[in-house]
């Protein structure tokens, strides 16, 4: 999905204050954050780790638990779903 | 589209948990009020400023962790925002990374490519192929 589709995607979406807001939020940017903000957003269909690669290791501290997780220590045992998001 | 399908994840994690293993990956918030704030936040009363230490993102996970009622276990990406770079996660994405290390299922990108039940048929396939290949062998 190109920038172009996912812009229209959220003008079709979204209520017109969220897409006010988005714009105005968008537009105050720093050029420089601007920028890197779009990039990331046109990069990540074409550059998103694609099906058959290899997934790229990570190593993160586990909420309430001073256990971290590294998920290259799974491979050969399970399979893992990942779900990214934030409560925002 | 995280926050509108948590249930339907957890759903998955009861039915598949004994045979994948799942992971919440807490990222930069989406919609903080400091940047674009949204009308559901402000419905709902999910009403954060974007974090600046680690301790503030794992304050809001632990909120989040609670208000969802998450059993998925979750982890907390650094503030260089490293590992929601290198998957091109932002604002929220889904994937299956198989026993070999490889990316078995790749979601489209949030907020309109997270589909829960997407990653369900994945899961599913993923293991219904496993499953025949061992009897293969």
């Amino acid at each position: 999905m190109g920038l172009d589709t996912f812009m229209e995607l959220l003008r079709k979406h979204l209520s017109g204050r969220d897409f006010s807001r988005m714009m105005a939020f968008t537009g105050a940017m720093e050029p420089e954050r601007r920028a890197a903000m779009m990039q990331f957003l046109a990069e990540r269909e074409t550059l998103a780790p694609e099906v058959g690669a290899d997934a790229p290791d990570f190593h993160l501290p586990r909420l309430d638990s001073a256990e971290r997780v590294r998920l290259s220590s799974f491979r050969g045992r399970k399979p893992v779903a990942l779900i990214f998001g934030s409560y925002t | 589209m995280f926050r509108a399908q948590a249930g339907h994840l957890e759903e998955l994690r009861r039915r598949f948990g004994s045979e994948v293993e799942f992971f919440v990956v807490y990222i930069r918030e989406a919609h903080p009020t400091d940047e674009w704030q949204v009308e559901s936040n402000e419905r709902e009363g999910v009403m954060f400023a974007q974090p600046k230490t680690l301790e503030e993102r794992s304050g809001i996970a632990q909120a989040c962790s609670l208000d969802l009622k998450l059993s998925i276990p979750t982890l907390i990406d650094d503030m260089e925002n490293s590992t929601d770079l290198k998957f091109y996660a932002l604002p929220d994405r889904l994937y299956l990374v198989g026993r070999d290390g490889r990316v078995a299922y790749r979601g489209g990108p949030g907020p309109f490519g997270f589909v829960a039940a997407e990653l369900e048929r994945a899961i599913e396939e993923y293991l219904d192929a496993a499953k025949a290949e061992s009897v293969a062998k």
